[in-house]
C-alpha cells in the first residue's frame, strides 16, 4: 500500500539510534494517514460483522438442520476472527508496524507468556480425569495402604480396624476391658439406686468417680498402646477402692459405700464366664463410644431421667436389649432393675453380650 | 485550517516545550516513553489474560452453566459496543495524525467524537445490559455471591461475566479520563507535531481498551 501521507521511517542507524544527529524531529516520528486508518477501520467493521454472522450462521446451522457442530469449531472461528483485529489494531492503529520492534517484541513476548499461561492450565484441566495405571494402582475408597506395614494391601480404614480387633481379642485386654465395663454398669447402678435427695447427690459423685477412671481406662489409645499386663482384675479393684476411701476421707461416707460395693462387684467377678461370653465386635464398638465421648454423658442424662442417650454405647453392650431402644424416660426400666438385681446379689457376671 | 508550522506570531506551548534534561533529544524521549507505556500494556493484557484464564477454566469444566450464561447476554448490544469501540479506536488514530499535522481543531472534534463514543459504549452497557440485570436483582450479592443463581455453577459464569465486563468498562472510565485531559491540554495548545507524547500514549491506552473488547465480545457473546 504506497500512500503520500505515510513516509517510511527512517533507515536504523546503530551508530546513532535515536536519531539525535538529524536535527529533523520527524524522523523517528511516522505520520499514518488517514486513509490507512480508514482502510483499516473498514476491515475491522467487516471481521466484526464476519464474526457476529458465523455465529449467528452455527446457531442456525443447529437449529434448521440439526447439525451439531463440535464446541471447537465456534471457539476456534471466533478467536482467529479476533487475532486478526486485533493484529490490525496493533499494527495500524497502535503503530507498531512503523515503529521501533522493541515494541513489538514485548508484545509478542507478552501474547507468549499468555499462551504459556493458558497451556499449562490446559494441560491440568484436560488430564484431570486420566489416571496413570503403571503409576496409582487401583482405586479404592480410603486408600489402598500400600507401604503400612500389616495392612495386607487392604484400605486403611478397614486395616486399622481389623488390627484394633485382633488386639482386643488378646487375653490380657479382654480382662481390662471386661473389667472396666463391670465398673460402668456399677456406675449406671449407682445412679439408679438413689434417685432423691442427698443420696442421689451421693450415687452421682460415686458414678462420676468410677466412670472417669473407667473411661480412662476404655481410652483406646491407653488399651492398644500400653496393653496391661498381669492380674488387671485386681488391680482395678484395688483403684476403686481408693477411690473409694478418697471419697470416705472428703467427707462423703454414703458414696464412698457405694463405690466400695462396685469394687466388691468387680472383685467378685467370674472372669472365666465373662471372657467366654466376650464379643470383641461390641467391645469395638464400646471402646468407640468413650472415643466419641458418649459415656461422659452418661451421668448427667441419667440423672436427669432420660435414659435413651445413655442407652448408646455400654448398656447396649451389656446384653440388655430394650436398653438399645430406650426411647423417653423408663425405657430402659427393665434392664435397670436387671442390674438392681445384679447389684444386689454381687454373683451374677455382667455379661458383654453379642450385639448384631 | 492546516499550516504545518506557523512562520510568524507568538509561539504556541508545544513549540516552546523542551524535553527532560536526561535525554539527548526530545524524539529520545518519546521513545523512552512509548517503550515505557508498551511495557505498562503488557501487564494491562496480563490481568485481562487472568480473567480469559478463568473463562477458559470454567467454561470447561462447567460449559452448562456457559451455555445458560451465554443466553442471557445479547449480541446485538455487544456488537454495538464493539462498533463504537472501533470507531473511538479510528478517531483517536485520527486525533493523533491532526497533531502530528498541526491541524488542532480537527484533532479536538476527534477527540471529542472518541469521548463521545466512549461515553455511548458506558451508556448501552448500562442502560441495556447492567440494569436490566439489576432491576431483577441480577447483581453481585453482599459477599460476591449470587444468591438467585438456580444452578449450581452459574455463579461462577456471573463472577466471569461482571469481572470480565466491569474492569474493562473502568479501563473505558479511566481512558475516557486521559482523553478528556488531552482534550483540555490540547485546546490549550500544549500539543503540536513536535511534542505530543501525552496524546500518543492516551492513543495506545485506548487502543489496547479496544483491543480487550475485541476479545472480550465473542467469548461472552458470541461463543455458546
Amino acid at each position: 500500500m504506497a500512500h503520500a501521507p505515510a513516509p517510511t521511517a527512517a533507515a536504523f542507524d546503530e551508530m546513532d539510534p535515536h536519531g539525535s544527529h538529524h536535527h529533523g524531529q520527524h524522523a523517528s516520528h511516522v505520520i499514518v494517514g488517514p486513509f490507512i486508518l480508514r482502510t483499516i477501520l473498514a476491515f475491522l467493521l467487516f471481521f466484526t460483522v464476519l464474526t457476529v454472522g458465523l455465529a449467528q450462521f452455527e446457531v442456525w446451522i443447529e437449529h434448521a438442520l440439526g447439525i451439531v457442530l463440535p464446541w471447537w469449531v465456534n471457539v476456534l472461528v471466533a478467536m482467529s476472527i479476533a487475532t486478526v483485529k486485533s493484529i490490525m489494531v496493533m499494527a495500524y492503529f497502535m503503530q507498531l508496524k512503523y515503529d521501533n520492534p522493541i515494541n513489538s517484541v514485548l508484545m509478542l513476548f507478552c501474547f507468549f507468556a499468555l499462551g504459556l499461561f493458558l497451556l499449562f492450565t490446559g494441560l491440568d484441566l484436560f488430564s484431570r480425569g486420566s489416571i496413570v495405571s503403571y503409576k496409582s494402582g487401583p482405586i479404592v475408597a480410603g486408600g489402598t495402604s500400600r507401604g503400612i506395614v500389616g495392612a495386607n494391601n487392604q484400605p486403611v480404614v478397614i486395616a486399622a480396624k481389623v488390627r484394633m480387633k485382633e488386639q482386643l481379642a488378646e487375653d490380657n485386654i479382654k480382662e481390662w476391658i471386661i473389667a472396666a465395663t463391670t465398673l460402668q454398669h456399677a456406675a449406671h447402678a449407682a445412679v439408679d439406686l438413689n434417685r432423691v435427695g442427698q443420696p442421689a447427690v451421693d450415687a452421682l459423685v460415686a458414678s462420676a468417680a468410677i466412670l472417669k477412671h473407667t473411661n480412662q481406662m476404655l481410652d483406646l489409645h491407653v488399651v492398644k498402646l500400653h496393653p496391661p499386663t498381669g492380674p488387671s482384675q485386681a488391680a482395678v479393684a484395688k483403684d476403686i477402692a481408693q477411690i473409694a476411701e478418697q471419697l470416705r476421707v472428703a467427707g462423703n461416707p454414703a458414696a464412698a459405700d457405694m463405690v466400695r460395693f462396685a469394687a466388691q462387684e468387680l472383685a467378685t467377678l467370674d472372669m472365666v464366664s465373662a471372657k467366654a461370653a466376650y464379643s470383641v465386635d461390641s467391645a469395638f464398638e464400646t471402646l468407640a463410644a468413650v472415643a466419641h465421648g458418649d459415656s461422659h454423658e452418661d451421668v448427667a442424662i441419667v440423672s436427669n431421667g432420660n435414659r435413651s442417650r445413655a442407652s448408646t454405647g455400654l448398656s447396649g453392650a451389656l446384653g440388655e436389649p430394650d436398653a438399645a431402644h430406650g426411647q423417653g424416660e423408663h425405657g430402659d426400666d427393665d434392664a435397670q432393675s436387671n442390674k438392681k438385681r445384679n447389684v444386689g446379689t454381687g454373683k451374677k457376671a455382667p455379661v458383654i453380650a453379642e450385639q448384631k | 485550517m492546516s499550516t504545518l508550522t506557523p512562520t510568524s506570531g507568538p509561539r504556541a506551548p508545544w513549540q516552546k516545550y523542551k524535553h527532560a534534561s536526561h535525554f539527548r533529544t526530545a524524539a529520545e524521549e518519546f521513545d523512552s516513553c512509548k517503550l515505557g507505556f508498551w511495557l505498562f500494556l503488557t501487564t494491562e493484557v496480563l490481568l485481562f489474560g487472568g480473567i480469559f484464564c478463568a473463562y477458559f477454566i470454567f467454561r470447561t469444566l462447567y460449559s452448562d452453566a456457559w451455555r445458560e450464561g451465554s443466553q442471557l447476554l445479547d449480541w446485538r448490544f455487544g456488537g454495538l459496543n464493539t462498533i463504537v469501540l472501533l470507531i473511538s479506536s479510528y478517531t483517536m488514530a485520527v486525533s493523533i495524525y491532526a497533531i502530528q499535522k498541526n491541524q488542532q481543531r480537527r484533532a479536538q472534534i476527534n477527540l471529542v467524537v472518541t469521548l463521545i463514543c466512549g461515553a455511548l459504549f458506558l451508556y448501552i452497557k448500562f442502560m441495556y445490559e447492567y440494569l436490566p440485570k439489576w432491576s431483577v436483582g441480577k447483581r453481585p450479592g453482599a459477599m460476591f455471591d449470587y444468591p438467585f443463581a438456580e444452578s449450581a455453577h452459574m455463579p461462577l459464569w456471573w463472577s466471569v461475566y461482571y469481572c470480565g465486563t466491569s474492569i474493562h468498562a473502568l479501563h473505558v472510565i479511566i481512558g475516557m479520563a486521559l482523553i478528556a485531559r488531552v482534550l483540555y491540554r490540547s485546546i490549550k495548545g500544549h500539543y503540536g507535531p513536535s511534542h505530543y507524547t501525552f496524546v500518543e500514549i492516551t492513543g495506545l491506552y485506548w487502543h489496547l481498551v479496544d483491543l480487550i473488547w475485541i476479545f472480550l465480545f465473542p467469548l461472552l457473546y458470541l461463543i455458546h
